[in-house]
């Protein structure tokens, strides 16, 4: 993905989910943080396709969406070799203990929602140290 | 508890086979072999033997050579794959989906499921 001048050093984060207040609100929250450009995506589907032509930093991807969900979607990005090392956090609804076991086998971290935008910085930049 | 006619290959495939059902029944099949093959690579130094063992599909193949794998070795292969997972939700569930004979085996070798 080209980058403007404005935001080449700034790691670009691709958020996935069906919620389009939440896309919007998410993408404003941690763009004005000042460090990342958010590329929002409505779909597991659409984010990868787009994963064909966007190298992000990082996927932010809800888990329950209809159509594919965030899980088959993590596996397909993991399967890719393309993307296989691209860092995935779930961004979840899904409060319960089992999901949230199972969401760190694959993914890098699992953030339940409602979040604080600042933990969720702080959490971002942990994965991407990595 | 019945444990006759049970072998480290045998109890392997069941393992494998009722862990990998777990995981999709809460997550998706695909994403369950995907993790599960990141954890057999993951204790792929520590256990070579783990290599004899081939999720391809919904199928897991363990090669006959894991029944010379001493079962303390085993059981720490076992033990780290629980823990990983999440000891006390796994624990419950396979007590539940193994049949008596696996599970006993596991239970013999050291693993508590109770």
């Amino acid at each position: 993905m080209k980058k403007s001048s404005k935001t080449k050093d700034k790691k670009v984060i691709m958020l996935v989910d069906d919620n389009p207040d939440l896309l919007y609100s998410v993408k404003k929250g941690l763009e004005s943080l000042g460090d990342y450009e958010v590329v929002t995506v409505e779909s597991g589907r659409k984010c990868l396709q787009l994963l064909k032509n966007i190298k992000p930093d990082l996927v932010l991807l809800d888990i329950m969406m209809p159509g594919m969900d965030g899980w088959d979607t993590c596996a397909k990005i993991k399967n890719d070799r393309k993307t296989e090392n691209i860092p995935i956090v779930f961004l979840t609804a899904k409060t319960d203990p089992i999901s949230k076991s199972m969401g760190t086998l694959a993914s890098a971290d699992y953030i339940t929602k409602p979040f604080d935008m600042k933990v969720l910085k702080r959490r971002i930049d942990s994965v991407m140290k990595l | 508890m019945e444990i006759i006619n049970m072998t480290n290959q045998l109890v392997t495939k069941d393992f494998f086979t009722a862990t990998i059902n777990i995981i999709a029944e809460n997550t998706s099949f695909n994403y369950s072999t995907l993790a599960i093959n990141g954890i057999k690579e993951q204790l792929s130094e520590d256990f070579e033997f783990s290599k004899s063992i081939r999720i391809k599909g919904r199928s897991v193949e363990v090669d006959r050579s894991i029944n010379s794998v001493s079962k303390i070795e085993l059981k720490k292969f076992f033990k780290k794959i629980v823990n990983l997972i999440g000891p006390n939700y796994l624990k419950i569930l396979l007590a539940q989906r193994l049949n008596q004979r696996a599970l006993g085996y596991l239970e013999d070798l050291g693993i508590k499921f109770g």
